[in-house]
């Protein structure tokens, strides 16, 4: 106990040390006055009695001093000081301070933004309990078809304790409910009844699925909703116990999931579960026709997702798994089984082979954040180096005082901490601020589709990375200025005037620590805003190639009928009647409908080659992969582009799925099939059909007759312009996903084209409310959602920021320096004046030297940032990773900023006054 | 803690000023100046007590509670804080009295080996 009494009373000084102190020096006088009286009566003078009891006594500072030391802890009292003036002298130079907290601010925030990113893709647990031990269930025949499992199957793992403490099985469909503006599509999962609690996700409300309603065709229609879900419904306190209705058909709501969990995927939100019970009868023809049957062993439909059993890893587990396919029922090929941890994007039966690209896309924006937070660090260890020179009386003066250099260093250090906590914070704020933008920008960009899951928000792990940066931004930062202060020589530093310490050796001058800081600089400068310059002229060329039409007049009606239980005929009737309907509103030109839409997301493609044999021999390529759509008549005109040979197709064609299989073909693919001859009226036909077909309806091989040719136009972004073959809208049996309907209005005024987005839209809906309408958009608004336009122009918004911040913080720091360097060398300057020098050798000097060290770092820096580019390689749209324009325009863009930086500072060299200059000592 | 650099005069021994003090302060309560006179005194002027270690030893010691101070009125009429042993301190003056003696002997008798 004795150790707590000695602590509080070491710290009730940091407390109450004013009275304590004022005791101590009353008690100091009352020493003096009894000394004094002493040497009294010794025989001294009054005077004299009371120099010598102060002679003995010593200084009555000095004694309060050494009781500061023992009685308080001197460290926390040290720091309090050290925090007190470092704030003091911050305060004084509110300039450098800004600077250097706003460089740094933005240094760290775009590091811990891009840090949240690579959290969110890859580091997050995806269920709160132990997700470790949870692993994702391949099963492949032949070692090498991954194929998805059957429920018997299911079973058989889920009784092998022994390896799996839990086994379960899920299935991704598409759901849909109704919205405002027509159906929100979502995701939902058929899960088996123990999927959620394996996961260790609890229920926000109600409750989790019971096994029955799990059974093979139990058919009760319950669903458990994700928090999210339930608040887009409306968030309303009945929702449990209530009804939706998903894909047409009313589901009793038992339960919403806890606010944290939405689904395994990291992008793909799931809104909610249905029992494996309903997956026979569930709306929609998704899947594929007929619905499958879970009970039969032949339905393969399910992934399975499982929790290891106690003390096994991934890697025992594994060792396990030949004997467990051994043991698996009814195997009439030899099966192979494959865990993986637990897929976070994949959603698949297949494992994911080598890493994610947005994983790599993650990682390479943080590795270019890193770079841009080095020359930050850079920068700010510069500013530091200079203000420490400044400073050198002032600390030579404090160690004469009796600092000792430890004290000296920690005081630096303290004001080296404080900026980079202060950067910390409003690099933390920045990242909230900047993970918004990002998820909303992403989200966006398939919300028809599904919500995004990608969780940006802050959690430990965001706020131990703050710190990290902080820590390892000091760490740079006051590397240098440390390095100095260590060795200060104390008769020099106080003998200074306005100081001319550099070398004066040109050499020993020219790789002065912060000019090789300030290389550094430059050099990293340059490899980031190379790397930015690789992706702005990949967006700027994104949007470049010619789509072959006008989107600008175009709207976009997408109805998806997989959706509904709507039978075929009925749909294509419903089609249809939407079509008239668009056509009969005001300002529309033209309507039809395709199963394709040019840069939509979505695709579908055939091979090709031509049915007869000899046109096949002219084909160099043995197939020819091409777009397939399905389209009414009138499509090109809606589309915009023009019908160059032959026929549109007949309302026959269209209506009747059994007429004959006729086809229009682009010209790209028309010259592609048949280089050397006319491709109208030939024959088109799919390689070894009979392998490829789903549809038991068509003949074995159906051939499709070329009866139009119309002019290429693009369909993607991304890559060479791919061939498309058409067929008449009826042919396409395959195809019930979404169905868009291609408007074309009389205007080309963007306001005007999306003031009829509404008015199509409600006509639509009076029309047919039951019409399964996924959304209404101008053409132009679908298209900016392009993933690869999207995708290069994200990386090129974002890396353009962070060139834009490197090369900022780069010019700031080239003025500085030299700004710094013009100074100390005022004296030199003068005296070559006064010795006869024009002012242009001044601006010389200044200037030669600044453009030789930019020639130099940017050279060392080419080859970093070649090497950066190589390693981009794969992302960069359109260009190679070491593009020489990129790699020019970045070089000549950092040179000219650099030398402007250095023009101002070399300009005042040249207006340096003699006179003054010399007087100034 | 700055010990005296005057040639004439031996460094106090780390940690024996606690044990002087304490012993000074054995029959009689003190304050500091007189405390000073005193172990000057008990030296025959040897030891010359700087005042800059003697007044933070009174305050650590306070603060370990083997002495208590208070302010009091000298014959002279003069305000002085003064120093007197408690109970603990009593305690801790024989316990490290014990120690020195010990030690001192084990040196001496070292000493004297090696002679």
């Amino acid at each position: 106990m004795r150790w707590i009494r000695s602590l509080l009373f070491r710290l009730q000084p940091l407390f109450r040390r004013n009275k304590i102190e004022a005791g101590l020096t009353d008690e100091l006088r009352s020493h003096l006055e009894f000394a004094t009286e002493a040497h009294v009566a010794a025989g001294l003078t009054p005077a004299e009695a009371r120099r010598a009891a102060e002679r003995e006594l010593g200084g009555i500072e000095q004694i309060k001093e050494s009781w500061r030391d023992q009685r308080s802890l001197p460290w926390l009292d040290h720091i309090q000081q050290d925090v007190r003036t470092a704030l003091r002298s911050l305060r004084k130079t509110p300039g450098f301070t800004a600077v250097a907290v706003l460089s740094l601010g933005v240094a760290i925030g775009v590091n811990t933004t891009s840090f949240s990113l690579v959290n969110g893709l890859l580091l997050r647990p995806l269920a709160p309990l132990r997700p470790d031990e949870l692993v994702t269930l391949f099963v492949a025949e032949e070692n090498v078809r991954f194929r998805p499992s059957s429920y018997e199957e299911y079973l058989a793992f889920r009784a092998h304790r022994d390896t799996f403490a839990d086994v379960a099985a899920t299935l991704r469909t598409f759901t849909s409910v109704a919205g405002p503006n027509g159906l929100q599509r979502g995701v939902g999962y058929f899960t088996s009844e123990n999927f959620l609690s394996m996961l260790g996700v609890t229920p926000h409300r109600g409750r989790f699925f019971t096994a029955e309603e799990c059974r093979p065709n139990a058919g009760l229609n319950v669903v458990i909703a994700s928090y999210a879900f339930w608040q887009r419904l409306g968030g309303r306190d009945d929702f449990v116990g209530s009804t939706v209705r998903l894909n047409g058909k009313p589901y009793t709501v038992i339960g919403i999931a806890a606010r944290s969990f939405d689904g395994v995927n990291t992008i793909i939100a799931t809104d909610c579960w249905l029992p494996l019970g309903v997956f026979s009868t569930f709306g929609g023809s998704e899947r594929g026709q007929p619905a499958a049957n879970l009970a039969d062993s032949n339905s393969q439909t399910l992934l399975l997702t499982a929790r290891l059993a106690s003390p096994l890893t991934i890697e025992t587990a594994r060792a396990r798994l030949p004997a467990l396919a051994q043991q698996l029922p009814t195997a009439a090929r030899p099966r192979t089984l494959k865990i993986t941890e637990l897929s976070r994007i994949n959603g698949g039966s297949r494992p994911s082979t080598g890493t994610d690209p947005s994983a790599f896309i993650a990682g390479a924006f943080l590795a270019v954040a890193a770079g841009v937070l080095l020359i930050a660090g850079f920068n700010l260890g510069n500013m530091l180096l200079a203000r420490g020179a400044d400073r050198a009386k002032e600390i030579a003066l404090r160690t004469a005082l009796g600092a000792t250099r430890g004290r000296i260093v920690r005081q630096l250090l303290t004001e080296g901490f404080l900026l980079a906590l202060a950067g910390g914070v409003l690099g933390f704020l920045l990242t909230l601020y900047a993970n918004r933008l990002l998820y909303n920008a992403a989200a966006q960009i398939n919300a028809s589709y599904y919500s995004l899951a990608l969780n940006l928000s802050p959690d430990f792990r965001v706020f131990a990375a703050v710190a990290f940066f902080c820590l390892f931004s000091m760490l740079v930062f006051s590397f240098l200025p440390a390095l100095n202060a260590s060795r200060v020589d104390l008769v020099q530093d106080l003998k200074r005037q306005g100081g001319e310490t550099t070398s004066t050796h040109r050499l020993g001058r020219f790789f002065a620590w912060r000019h090789v800081v300030l290389m550094l600089q430059i050099g990293l400068s340059f490899t980031v805003i190379f790397c930015s310059a690789l992706f702005i002229r990949g967006a700027l060329l994104a949007g470049k190639a010619p789509p072959g039409f006008d989107p600008s007049s175009g709207l976009v009606a997408e109805v998806d009928f997989s959706l509904q239980d709507t039978p075929f005929a009925d749909s294509q009737r419903a089609i249809a009647a939407a079509i008239e309907t668009a056509r009969a509103q005001p300002g529309v030109i033209a309507a039809a409908a395709t199963t394709l839409l040019p840069y939509g997301n979505m695709g579908a493609a055939k091979d090709l080659e031509p049915a007869d044999a000899t046109a096949r021999a002219a084909v160099s390529a043995d197939k020819i992969r091409s777009h397939f759509a399905a389209v009414t008549p009138g499509y090109f005109d809606a589309l915009g582009v023009r019908l160059m040979r032959g026929r549109d197709f007949t309302p026959a064609e269209t209506s009747d799925p059994s007429s004959a299989y006729v086809a229009i073909i682009d010209e790209r693919l028309a010259q592609r099939m048949f280089p050397n001859g006319d491709a109208m009226g030939q024959r088109l036909r799919e390689p070894g059909h009979a392998q490829y077909s789903s549809t038991p309806a068509a003949d074995a091989s159906p051939e499709f007759e070329i009866v139009g040719i119309c002019a290429p136009h693009r369909h993607e972004t991304h890559g060479e312009a791919q061939t498309c073959l058409y067929v008449p809208f009826a042919a396409n049996l395959e195809h019930r996903h979404g169905v868009y309907i291609q408007i074309r209005t009389s205007s080309h005024d963007p306001a005007l084209v999306g003031a009829t987005v509404a008015s199509v839209r409600s006509a639509l809906f009076a029309s047919n409310h039951e019409l399964p309408l996924v959304q209404v958009a101008t053409f132009a608004a679908l298209i900016e959602k392009e993933g690869t336009l999207w995708l290069a122009r994200f990386g090129a918004v974002l890396l353009g920021t962070f060139g834009a911040i490197a090369l900022l913080i780069a010019v700031t720091g080239i003025y500085g320096v030299k700004a710094y360097a013009v100074a100390r060398r005022t004296r030199e300057i003068g005296i070559r004046m006064a010795l006869g020098a024009p002012p242009r050798a001044a601006f010389t000097l200044i200037f030669r030297q600044a453009l030789l060290q930019t020639a130099l770092a940017l050279a060392v820096g080419s080859l970093l940032a070649l090497a950066a580019g190589r390693l981009l390689n794969s992302f960069v749209y359109k260009i190679s990773g070491t593009d020489p324009l990129a790699f020019t325009a970045a070089a000549l863009l950092l040179a000219i900023a650099a030398l402007a930086a250095c023009w101002i500072p070399a300009q005042r060299a040249a207006r340096i006054n003699p006179i003054i200059a010399l007087r100034s000592e | 803690m700055s010990a005296a650099p005057e040639k004439e005069k031996s460094e106090l021994l780390q940690g024996t000023l606690d044990l002087l003090i304490l012993n000074a302060l054995r029959r009689d309560s003190m304050h500091g100046f007189g405390l000073s006179q005193r172990l000057r005194e008990m030296s025959r002027d040897v030891f010359q007590v700087e005042m800059g270690s003697l007044y933070p030893a009174l305050c650590r010691l306070e603060a370990q509670g083997a002495i208590k101070g208070e302010w009091s009125v000298s014959e002279a009429n003069r305000k002085a804080r003064y120093y007197s042993l408690t109970a603990a301190g009593r305690k801790l003056l024989q316990k490290e009295a014990d120690q020195w003696e010990k030690l001192s002997r084990t040196i001496n008798l070292m000493l004297k080996a090696t002679a």
